[in-house]
């Protein structure tokens, strides 16, 4: 997804779609300065692929939550069922993008501590977008879930704030 | 299912001495790969796509002597397949009976058939651990905490471990394409 693409989808659409896309955009600068670093880094293609390979599914994750999100709404004049139901499925893609967000931060700090300034300045900005989108997806799941408190889903997700929180420390 | 499969050489050097069982597993070896041909890049609908597909092992059977090196088998039934769909194109189009398929289309899909079968034979030569590790990355899209809880391996070490088997996959991607011979014989 280039950037007017990325933008056009934020139009009418879900604050997942944006943490999601911060995800992918995050993930993108990983892979660029992983790439940047192959004389000097002998895991940096896998890195780089690594990276990629999240950016496209943070991509797929952002269309899923558009969905998702159009599904919740819909469900809104059907019942509380129908709408607790809809509301249910709608947390689980934030919690997909907060996994997904997460390990490109874990990868920003693999990045950063190969210790050159130009790769650490690009993974500091990184991690900083990527534990970014998790906090948000995390924020989404939270009112998701609504009244569903006791779902393990928010323990899992605050774990993950935690650690992408973690991830963008060792890249500083 | 054999625990060690034969090579292509091997699998063809059997076909040669009459034994039938070789020639089920040539098919069941290589009809992934016809099939990825005839459907993705030149796009045949399904009753057309089986009538090249029983062609091209016909042929296989027919012709298997034209061919002159035994590991070159794959090339030279992608060759067959390629010349086929060709050829049944050309004549439903005189018949009117099929839309022109873009120009180039084929090829770049093929590129990408050939990549994808590339990659899935350098995974069959990785250790079990790398083909899991990059099967749950890759393919299921298994966060590094998921792989880390599965696999029983430190959280911290997931995303190194993937680069360390990506490298090895590289190389043996790099040795298949160095040894990889062109297709021989008249297909």
């Amino acid at each position: 997804m280039d950037a007017p693409t990325a933008i056009a989808a934020l139009e009418n659409s879900s604050g997942g779609v944006a943490a999601a896309l911060t995800g992918a955009l995050a993930a993108a600068v990983v892979a660029s300065s992983a790439a940047a670093a192959r004389e000097v880094w002998a895991e940096a293609g896998g890195t780089a692929a690594q990276a990629a390979k999240l950016q496209r599914r943070l991509t797929i994750l952002a269309k899923q939550d558009a969905e998702a999100y159009a599904a919740a709404l819909d469900a809104r004049g059907r019942g509380d069922q129908a709408l607790g139901d809809a509301l249910d499925r709608a947390a689980q893609v934030p919690l997909e993008i907060a996994e997904a967000a997460s390990d490109v931060a874990a990868l920003a700090a693999d990045v950063a501590e190969q210790g050159e300034l130009a790769l650490r300045v690009d993974a500091v900005v990184a991690a900083t977008l990527a534990e970014a989108a998790v906090r948000a997806a995390a924020s989404l799941l939270e009112i998701n879930l609504g009244v569903l408190a006791e779902d393990e889903r928010l323990e899992r997700v605050r774990a993950l704030v935690a650690a992408a929180s973690r991830n963008l420390e060792r890249c500083r | 299912m054999p625990l060690v499969t034969d090579s292509d050489a091997e699998l063809v050097a059997r076909c040669r001495s009459g034994d039938d069982e070789a020639w089920r597993e040539l098919v069941a070896r290589f009809s992934r790969y016809v099939y990825a041909i005839v459907i993705q890049a030149y796009r045949l609908p399904a009753a057309d796509a089986e009538d090249v597909f029983q062609e091209v092992f016909a042929r296989t059977y027919e012709r298997l002597e034209d061919l002159r090196d035994d590991a070159s088998i794959r090339p030279w039934i992608g060759q067959l397949t390629r010349r086929l769909c060709v050829d049944h194109l050309r004549s439903r189009k005189r018949e009117g009976e099929l839309e022109p398929i873009e120009q180039g289309a084929p090829d770049a899909t093929l590129a990408r058939i050939e990549e994808a079968l590339s990659i899935r034979e350098g995974l069959k030569l990785l250790s079990a651990e790398c083909q899991e590790i990059l099967d749950r990355f890759f393919s299921r899209d298994e966060s590094y905490e998921t792989i880390s809880g599965a696999l029983g391996i430190p959280g911290g070490t997931v995303a190194s471990r993937i680069s360390r088997c990506l490298a090895k996959l590289r190389e043996q991607l790099a040795e298949g394409r160095t040894a990889s011979p062109a297709p021989s014989g008249e297909a």
